[in-house]
């Protein structure tokens, strides 16, 4: 390596003084666009606005098993157009990267996913290149100080170098405050650059866990849904509206938000009539009973798919509690439309077999109703009250 | 790293030189790592029995419609007597690997297109034929038309179920990766072993012997105990 030669020792030293800080600036100047340029580059990948722009990243890393460092969104092999199939389902079904790629990677192993896990041995791909930038400014700073130390003190270091003479102890005292501060400084950017490396791998690649990838993918018309159904199941009724009301803005037509909502009505009707008559309506308001509302939600799901047997039976149930002799026809013959296309889920044939039961009064209906609706694995509360009801209706027979 | 034998250079350069020779046993020993890291990995093919995640994990639950035997080829009565096979209400045939239990289920990922799948046709023939009282074969096919795939088994025969996978759903969820692929299922339901590629009738049975065995060493119950 070449030695730059001593700098003019005639300039003054108020020039050089300016000129060094000047320098400075300029470093710092660099230093300052390349933090900004690395920081706007990490946190500006906006998240996918649409669902099926999520579906494209999410196939875009994810690597074809069977061709080599091919994404499954360029292959024409079967298995990656499986795949793609899947992660539109996946996608369309409202999961989060995180889970797609989850459910992936456990049928076709890590190696399907382009980006490698932030954890393990993966940690290395994303942390090594940030700690080798950091170590190579640290060698790199350490060399021009170095190199800039001698070429200051010619007739110190260079003069050694000269004579060959042992340790001059003027130049050993300087020379070991410099390396200690060298040693200091190295060693702090190395440590910040692994620093640096392991919170780029933290935020990268794939995220185990309930961690997701970034909260505005979650946010989707369709896992928005998913939540408003556990809310709704965990009875936090104005949570799962206020859940809903989120997802009508994003989308009006979702079916499943919509029968939701006909639920949720439902629901507090059935509180406003559990309660006293007479009583301060303040369990349930009274305006979020609204049986109008919730079959115009139904009829909307029923436009689109009049074999919704969920929205037929709930529609039915809506009706046949109307106290008004037409609309329980209308009701009983939703019910049975619900009932006649099999449903496996046992609620339409609970519905069904309580109008038999306390509308038309044909017990034996209705003890065949319920016992479909008990075959239908019903949870056990549901369970014991319909063979509890059955064991009364036969009792009532005989 | 021997000291200057003629005394010429100062300390300065001499340490210069022990940095680089460090920094170049370091890069040498990384690079060595890499190349032995990389040496010995699996590599891709070879063994006709292959890895997989699913193996020793409970099977995914292959379901679906049949579409061989047709309704046209085979009685209602006759398709029901196929194992895992129900007839619903509607009078739709379909497979279910849970109906299938407690038996020996061998699933085949084939493509009409795919000429091994066609050479070990008879295998599965003789397979399904030893094990008709305890095992099940069912098919699937993969990355073709359902035309076509039901026009292999017109053309091939098969006394088992196939069943549709128009969404490649159950491709994906054995991770299928090209036709022929085989899953051997035990009784009580957990992925065995896989094969990529032409099978035998034997495999899968060798596969039943190492486990019947192992399960007859530890209890004397067979699985097949129905």
């Amino acid at each position: 390596m070449s030695t730059p030669e001593a700098q003019p020792a005639a300039a003054p030293e108020q020039t050089r003084a300016r000129n060094r800080s000047l320098r400075r600036a300029a470093w710092l100047a660099v230093a300052a666009v390349a933090v900004v340029a690395a920081v706007v580059a990490a946190t500006s990948s906006r998240p996918p606005a649409t669902e099926s722009e999520r579906a494209y990243e999410l196939k875009q890393n994810t690597l074809c098993p069977v061709c080599d460092g091919q994404s499954v969104l360029e292959s024409n092999a079967p298995a990656a157009a499986a795949m793609r199939r899947q992660i539109d389902l996946w996608v369309d079904e409202g999961r989060s990267d995180t889970q797609i790629r989850a459910d992936l990677a456990a049928v076709y192993g890590d190696d399907v996913n382009a980006l490698p896990p932030g954890e393990g041995v993966g940690i290395l791909v994303w942390a090594l290149p940030v700690a080798a930038f950091a170590v190579a400014s640290a060698g790199l700073w350490a060399a021009t100080r170095r190199w800039r130390a001698r070429a200051a003190a010619p007739e110190g270091a260079s003069a050694v170098d000269a004579d060959g003479a042992g340790f001059p102890p003027a130049v050993t005292s300087q020379q070991r405050r410099w390396r200690t501060s060298s040693v200091i400084t190295v060693s702090a950017l190395i440590i910040v650059g692994v620093a640096a490396g392991l919170l780029v791998a933290r935020s990268a690649g794939l995220r185990l866990g309930s961690e997701t990838i970034s909260g505005d993918i979650d946010r989707s018309a369709r896992s928005l849904l998913v939540d408003a159904q556990r809310q709704f199941a965990a009875n936090q009724l104005d949570e799962a509206r206020a859940t809903l009301g989120e997802i009508s803005r994003l989308d009006r037509d979702l079916r499943g938000a919509l029968v939701l909502s006909a639920r949720l009505h439902l629901r507090e009707c059935e509180t406003l009539a559990a309660q006293e008559p007479g009583a301060s309506p303040d369990g349930a308001d009274s305006r979020d009973c609204d049986p109008t509302a919730a079959l115009g939600d139904l009829d909307r799901v029923l436009a689109e798919d009049p074999a919704d047997t969920e929205a037929l039976a709930l529609r039915g149930w809506l009706l046949v509690r109307i106290p008004d002799r037409e609309l329980i026809a209308a009701g009983i013959a939703s019910l049975d439309a619900a009932v006649a296309l099999e449903p496996g889920e046992f609620d339409p044939w609970v519905f069904r077999g309580y109008s038999a039961r306390f509308i038309e009064g044909d017990l034996e209906a209705a003890i065949g109703y319920y016992g479909a609706a008990l075959e239908r694995n019903p949870p056990p509360a549901m369970a014991a009250a319909l063979e509890n009801a059955i064991a009364e209706m036969q009792a009532e027979l005989q | 790293m021997t000291p200057s034998s003629d005394g010429t250079p100062s300390t300065a350069p001499l340490r210069q030189r022990a940095w680089v020779r460090i920094s170049a046993v370091l890069v040498g020993l990384v690079a060595a790592g890499l190349v032995a890291l990389l040496a010995t990995r699996d590599a891709d093919g070879g063994s006709i029995r292959a890895a997989s995640p699913l193996i020793g994990e409970p099977v995914p639950h292959l379901r679906g419609e049949l579409i061989w035997p047709s309704a046209s080829t085979l009685a209602a009565d006759d398709a029901r007597r196929l194992p895992g096979v129900r007839t619903g209400a509607d009078g739709v045939a379909r497979f279910d690997i849970d109906a299938a239990a407690p038996r020996w289920v061998l699933v085949n990922f084939y493509a009409s297109w795919c000429v091994p799948c066609e050479r070990e046709h008879p295998a599965l023939e003789e397979w399904a034929e030893r094990r008709r009282f305890d095992g099940a074969v069912v098919a699937v096919p993969f990355g073709d038309r359902t035309a076509d795939a039901i026009a292999f088994y017109e053309r091939l025969g098969g006394n088992w179920a196939v069943i549709d996978d128009p969404d490649a759903r159950w491709a994906v969820s054995f991770g299928v990766l090209r036709p022929p692929e085989s899953f051997l299922i035990t009784p009580d339901g957990v992925v065995a072993a896989r094969w990529q590629g032409q099978i035998s009738a034997d495999d899968p049975d060798d596969v039943i012997a190492l486990l019947v065995g192992a399960a007859s060493a530890s209890q004397p119950a067979l699985p097949a105990d129905s």
